[in-house]
């Protein structure tokens, strides 16, 4: 298996520890491949007494089925810094990041094998996904737009995205996709300096870089939409409209730069005054 | 007075015997020819395509090939590989192509008219029936092939044989039925598929309704993609068949509508190429997708496995298109159904093809041979014994 599974934890509590587990799980109960894919768990130097117990859990309850790697995170434990850190610490040439409350397909892994092998020139495969609320009731697929004809144009190939087509339309997750390890950092990871529209800038930058860019069209990834108090969930509510935007612009910006640049917030500001 | 005429009338029979000579040294020889007449096709077409392969075959056992077609400026057509189209093509209306008694014309279902004006050649003349449809439209009511003194028919399935027989008498013509033979390059590719859905139907409109069904059943699915398997040109062209090959291996589904069809190569073509066949049944069932089980009259005839989706009626089409696409994506689709495909659909090769025609081909010609011979034997005299005459 050339594919790690991350799982970022920036937090722990009770509802997060049966979440996660569901989410160990589903890599554990992958079908039809001949190794299980290695999993890395980052976790924040805030948390360590949690995932001691976690970790202790873990080997009573799967013994020698598992191989997770914890990696404890002194520094920034935002998403993109955790994902980073984890990034340098995989053998695999591919990762993907499995959110702690998301789940994987039981085929995702056979799947992602297999389109790795298939377009090794592939260098970012999304996935389709279902998303879910917290009564796991499926409210939407994302990431299917690329294979609609319409979607990437006359002169676009379906099932992959586009810059022109990107523009148009912001809603995809990176969350589950297959990234290959060597272009992650070629082209400058996360940043960690943008909020809500990291993802999105990274895909733009990823294009930007002449990235190819892939939506494996096959459901194999479950992704909780509407968790209380998750970071997105924390956007939807208190970000306002003109913040929003603001980061969407600062993204097509921040896309033509490889490093993570500080961001003037103060344009921010000016925005919302002139409103 | 009557010495001069038996005198005449020897030479005349001698110079009948003479031709009948030169024709069976020519087929013997290899030196007759065969000549296949071939419609006018825009789009592509299977029949048109095996009418080509059928005169490889011929050309492959050693005999001349003669393609007869309609107009002067007739188009060769692109789509088909050019090994098989690399014939001499003839207008039907040039008077200098002879004839002989040795040569074997074969002309297609479509052709009730050139099989009505070509009856008094002196070659053999042959039908081929690959569409029921065609062989009907073209005839007027109270007529059949024997109308135009067709004895010979060869077809594409049992199934059609036995549809002659039904409506137009048991052994009243001869007729010979071979497996059409899908290309090799008709096959799986180790390549994930897409969820692209082939689009393959006689009536556009049938299938734009068909299209739009779906979209209404399924908003959630609205970026799901109808390939009508056209070249991405401007103006949109139709594909190479090879193309066309590697084009429909890539769709993980294709949907077929076409009421009319005798035999169906498409669902075939999808079967080799391991995508799933979401079909309405035609009038005439293709034989190939028909299981029996059982003897006598507790036979029962089922849906074969592997033999894809089929519907008989039009309005399920859409969610049987629903349900794949569902199962496609969740990788719910069953390894086991692509190796029944492939294995319902394996006996269908060019190799057999090839073989079982020129098979059908050398009958015909050791059919003429023969014919041939007894008109060359000399005429049985009666046998005298006592008072007796015996005649054999």
């Amino acid at each position: 298996m050339n594919i790690t599974a991350i799982i970022p934890l920036h937090e722990y509590n009770d509802k997060i520890s049966s979440l996660l587990d569901k989410a160990i799980e589903s890599v554990l109960k992958q079908e039809k491949i001949d190794k299980l894919p290695q999993i890395i768990v980052v976790y924040a130097a805030s948390i360590e007494e949690n995932v001691i117990g976690l970790q202790q859990g873990l080997l009573r309850k799967y013994q020698n089925a598992l191989d997770i790697l914890f990696i404890k995170n002194e520094g920034k434990t935002d998403y993109q810094s955790q994902v980073n850190l984890a990034v340098d610490s995989i053998t695999t040439d591919y990762f993907s990041v499995l959110e702690f409350d998301d789940e994987y397909g039981t085929t995702f892994f056979r799947n992602a094998q297999k389109y790795v092998e298939s377009y090794p020139e592939i260098d970012v495969f999304m996935t389709m996904m279902i998303e879910v609320n917290e009564l796991n009731q499926g409210i939407k697929l994302t990431n299917e737009t690329v294979w609609a004809q319409q979607f990437v144009g006359e002169n676009g190939e379906m099932g992959y995205l586009n810059a022109n087509a990107l523009k148009q339309y912001t809603d995809f997750k990176l969350s589950g996709a297959v990234i290959k390890k060597s272009e992650f950092i070629n082209i400058g990871r996360y940043k960690s300096n943008i909020k809500l529209t990291f993802m999105y800038e990274f895909l733009l930058r990823a294009l930007n870089n002449a990235c190819k860019v892939y939506s494996i069209p096959k459901i194999g990834y479950k992704h909780l939409a509407t968790r209380e108090n998750s970071l997105f969930d924390g956007y939807l509510k208190n970000m306002p409209v003109d913040e929003r935007k603001f980061w969407f612009d600062t993204a097509s910006k921040e896309a033509n730069f490889i490093t993570d640049r500080e961001i003037d917030m103060s344009r921010l500001s000016k925005t919302v005054v002139v409103e | 007075m009557s010495e001069l005429l038996n005198t005449e009338a020897q030479k005349a029979e001698q110079e009948k015997i003479e031709k009948v000579r030169v024709s069976l040294d020519r087929i013997i020889n290899k030196k007759s020819k065969f000549l296949f007449c071939i419609p006018d096709s825009i789009n592509p077409t299977a029949s048109v395509y095996e009418m080509y392969f059928h005169a490889t075959v011929v050309k492959n056992m050693g005999y001349e090939v003669f393609i007869m077609v309609e107009k002067s400026d007739y188009v060769i057509p692109t789509w088909i590989e050019k090994e098989l189209t690399a014939f001499k093509h003839v207008s039907m209306a040039d008077p200098k192509l002879m004839v002989g008694p040795e040569d074997i014309m074969v002309i297609p279902d479509i052709y009730s008219n050139v099989m009505e004006q070509t009856k008094n050649l002196p070659c053999a003349r042959v039908g081929l029936l690959q569409s029921v449809d065609y062989m009907m439209n073209a005839l007027i009511p109270g007529t059949d092939w024997k109308s135009f003194g067709i004895n010979d028919i060869i077809t594409t399935s049992e199934t059609l044989k036995e549809w002659v027989e039904t409506f137009q008498g048991k052994g009243k013509f001869n007729i010979k039925a071979y497996n059409v033979g899908i290309p090799s390059y008709f096959q799986r590719s180790s390549i994930p598929q897409k969820p692209i859905i082939s689009v393959v139907g006689r009536n556009a409109n049938e299938i734009s309704k068909l299209v739009k069904l779906f979209f209404s059943r399924y908003p959630q699915y609205s970026w799901v993609t109808f390939d009508p398997m056209l070249t991405k040109s401007k103006p949109p062209q139709q594909m190479r068949r090879v193309d066309y090959a590697k084009r429909l291996q890539g769709n993980f589904a294709a949907v077929w509508v076409d009421r009319i069809s005798s035999f169906g190569t498409f669902p075939l073509e999808c079967m080799k190429s391991g995508v799933i066949p979401i079909c309405l049944k035609p009038d005439i069932t293709p034989e190939y997708i028909l299981e029996r089980q059982g003897t006598g009259d507790t036979t029962v005839v089922k849906i074969a496995e592997g033999a894809g989706l089929w519907t008989d009626n039009f309005y399920d089409l859409p969610v049987l298109i629903g349900e794949a696409l569902i199962k496609f994506l969740d990788d719910a689709i069953s390894p086991e159904l692509y190796t029944s495909m492939e294995k319902l659909a394996e006996k269908y090769t060019q190799e057999n093809s090839e073989k079982r025609l020129a098979e059908i081909y050398q009958g015909l010609l050791d059919q003429r041979v023969a014919l041939f011979n007894s008109a060359l034997m000399p005429p049985v005299q009666p046998e005298v014994k006592n008072n007796l005459t015996i005649v054999q």
